[in-house]
């Protein structure tokens, strides 16, 4: 079922664009947020011991959220219905981009600090402190709406056989 | 003919229901990626800032004010670390930024640290930047930095707290535990902190660690946002050498 729909939507240079486009940005932004890329005072990417598994997570999390949308476009643009896979895709990009963001001792968490007192305290210290695991769920979330996606555009037209009043419904 | 068009009714109806649905879809991406990018923007930060600042931040000033310093006094350049016991990321640049630094401009006495705190990641945060604070009274500020970041947890998990900050600085041999507890207890050193955390919010640091590099005399200082590796510090020290 994935072959095929991979088959169907890479085969055509403009969804292969959009994935790599997609998966560009969001991996630069997760790896600003992880503060392990840098643009200012030096263009530096590096990776310490203790950010690798991190650093795996988000890269697949942003392949998977540029495999993800180049479908739904495809979807949108053939089909035009993305209510299935709309809800996941957004928890689990959302859900990626929070505890990077607020995980990381960044502005982000002192904002949640800042706007919601003690209650942002707490919530940015779980952010930190569950953050792998929160990065796992976002990727299982992910991986859900690909096969969503995968199988909304691997199914064949469905006829419906129930007779009714002699006419047959399609 | 009139169930055909029923049908049909039904078809145009559904297929406006996706439009609206998909209309929607697409003003929530636009939202998410504005958030993000205002975000991200808000992040990288303009390092401008720190020209603008009329504190005084010459080492000869940060030490009078009673901030944890190391490295010759008159070396030409001074890194000012604004910093979180209960940042990991803090960690992460003690862990592998700052030896490189320290055995680079430090040792070589081309350059000194002094170290600003700057608590913000959970409760405990505070008490550890106070704790700090009074291991500096008997010189052993340095020490117990090493020690608390070396033993890490998780934020406000109670490793840094009250108890365990005193079990943590009786670790460091030639340290008057007596001493140490009246300061803490006392919390000798809360109005420093508060000073540290205005410090910092007048350069625009409200996350931590944040760096100044400046010259001696606290005039041209810039700015390093986050836990960088040494390239980025010996880009711009050696451009104050």
């Amino acid at each position: 079922m994935l072959r095929v729909s991979f088959q169907l939507v890479f085969s055509k240079w403009i969804y292969v664009s959009i994935a790599i486009a997609v998966a560009g940005i969001f991996w630069i932004i997760f790896n600003v947020f992880d503060q392990l890329l840098f643009f200012s005072p030096v263009f530096v990417f590096y990776l310490p011991n203790d950010a690798v598994v991190g650093f795996i997570l988000s890269t697949i999390t942003a392949i998977l959220m540029g495999i993800v949308v180049s479908m739904n476009v495809y979807i949108l643009k053939y089909s035009g219905n993305l209510k299935v896979t709309m809800g996941s895709l957004f928890s689990g990009s959302t859900l990626s981009m929070i505890s990077s963001m607020c995980a990381s001792c960044s502005s982000a968490g002192f904002l949640l600090v800042s706007t919601f007192g003690s209650v942002g305290v707490t919530a940015s210290a779980f952010l930190s402190n569950y953050q792998i695991p929160l990065r796992i769920i976002s990727i299982a979330l992910l991986v859900w709406t690909l096969y969503l996606a995968s199988s909304k555009l691997t199914r064949s037209c469905v006829l419906n056989h129930s007779v009714d009043n002699g006419t047959k419904n399609v | 003919l009139s169930k055909a068009s029923y049908t049909y009714n039904n078809l145009n109806r559904d297929e406006s229901l996706v439009t609206n649905l998909c209309s929607k879809r697409l003003v929530l991406s636009l939202i998410l990626v504005s958030i993000v990018t205002v975000s991200f923007t808000f992040y990288l930060g303009v390092p401008a800032s720190a020209q603008n600042n009329n504190k005084n931040i010459s080492l000869a000033n940060l030490i009078k004010e009673g901030s944890p310093h190391l490295g010759s006094p008159s070396a030409p350049v001074t890194i000012i670390d604004f910093s979180d016991f209960q940042c990991y990321l803090c960690a992460r640049y003690v862990k592998n930024t700052e030896p490189k630094i320290n055995e680079t401009y430090i040792q070589t006495g081309k350059a000194n640290m002094v170290f600003k705190h700057l608590p913000n990641r959970g409760t405990d945060s505070k008490g550890a930047a106070i704790a700090a604070q009074c291991t500096n009274d008997q010189g052993m500020f340095w020490q117990f930095h090493n020690l608390v970041y070396k033993n890490q947890g998780p934020i406000d998990s109670g490793w840094v707290n009250k108890d365990n900050l005193k079990k943590l600085a009786s670790k460091i041999s030639g340290l008057d535990i007596q001493k140490f507890n009246s300061c803490f207890d006392s919390q000798k050193y809360k109005s420093l902190v508060e000073k540290d955390i205005a410090l910092g919010a007048s350069f625009g640091f409200h996350d931590t660690p944040n760096f100044i590099i400046v010259n001696n005399d606290g005039s041209n200082a810039e700015i390093i946002k986050g836990a960088q590796p040494f390239a980025a510090f010996k880009a711009l020290v050696d451009k104050k050498l």
